[in-house]
């Protein structure tokens, strides 16, 4: 979805950003964003550091809204793999080259 | 949810009475386990996702547990073992109460703040309403349908589909708004929205 909303819409994005937090996404406030679910996915108790890094950039909705998101997909990533929901043979093919750049073959469903 | 309301961040209306309607929902008869045991399986998630380490000994809780805990490392033979034990349906109850637990909780310690309280649980018995006729498995361990997508991970229970989707949606985007590569939220750009949802599922190893 971010590579299809970023080619969708002409702005540049580098995917690396997703795994790697020293690279640069090339989208604002890209950096704060990508701590924010990085954050998001091992918060264990309550810690605003990465959404008040959105808010000094981009305002406190925006923190809200990014902190909603990471929340949104704590859920969904938990029903996908609880169920066993599988990429579509379609998605495997087309991001092939995200799959493998990014490692994301080495993850325990990319088998399935 | 005094929790919603004493912050420094401002909390969309529609996230707040999303969250409020989530959590009532706990504390209420299901439709295969009374609202004393979903709120038992809650506070069990809340406590395994908070990183506390617990052991347990039947299906339901380790359902719970491994769901809330490292959803990652479910494969097919354990989701089958725990479905023999259980059944299909008692199992999506479970995810869901799980996963709604860990959004809900999520979302307020990212803006540093403590998880709200459970409710007290209501009087009265499961529904035991049973989905007639039954989707079919195809490429999923648990039964979908009519399409393998995200809305339609709960359909062996509506009920439970009906609380978990519309929170995701709330927090998330809707449906129609996924549609939109230009869609915004406030201040974030539809490229933005999708960095903290991509970051935030290779933190989780989520291959979908």
């Amino acid at each position: 979805m971010l590579r299809w909303s970023a080619e969708s819409t002409g702005r540049e994005v580098e995917l690396i950003a997703v795994c790697d937090p020293e690279a640069d996404s090339k989208l604002v406030a890209g950096r704060a964003l990508a701590a924010a679910g990085r954050l998001g996915s091992a918060i264990t108790a309550p810690d605003a550091s990465a959404v008040e890094l959105v808010a000094s950039e981009l305002g406190d909705g925006a923190a809200v809204d990014a902190a909603a998101v990471a929340a949104a997909f704590e859920g969904l990533n938990r029903i996908v793999d609880g169920v066993g929901l599988p990429v579509s043979r379609a998605s495997r093919r087309d991001d092939a080259d995200i799959i493998e750049s990014l490692g994301l073959d080495q993850f325990p469903h990319a088998a399935q | 949810m005094s929790a919603l309301a004493s912050h420094g961040f401002p909390i969309r209306a529609d996230i707040a009475a999303r969250l409020t309607d989530t959590w009532e929902a706990f504390g209420r008869p299901g439709t295969w386990y009374t609202a004393e045991e979903r709120l038992g399986f809650a506070e069990l998630a809340r406590s395994v996702r908070s990183g506390l380490e617990v052991e347990v000994n039947d299906a339901a809780s380790a359902v719970v547990v491994r769901i809330a805990g490292r959803p990652a490392t479910t494969t097919r033979s354990w989701v089958d073992e725990m479905v023999e034990a259980l059944a299909e349906e008692q199992y999506v109850e479970l995810m869901g109460i799980s996963a709604r637990v860990v959004m809900g909780d999520t979302f307020l310690r990212l803006l540093g703040l403590e998880p709200m309280p459970f409710p007290e649980p209501q009087a009265g018995q499961p529904s035991r309403i049973r989905v007639e006729p039954r989707p079919k498995k195809v490429r999923s361990w648990i039964a979908v349908g009519p399409t393998l997508v995200p809305p339609f991970t709960q359909v062996l229970v509506p009920d439970e589909n009906a609380i978990t989707y519309p929170l995701i949606e709330t927090l998330y985007m809707t449906g129609h708004d996924m549609q939109d590569p230009n869609f915004r939220r406030g201040d974030l750009h539809r490229t933005q929205i999708e960095l903290v949802a991509s970051t935030l599922s290779y933190g989780n190893e989520c291959f979908y």
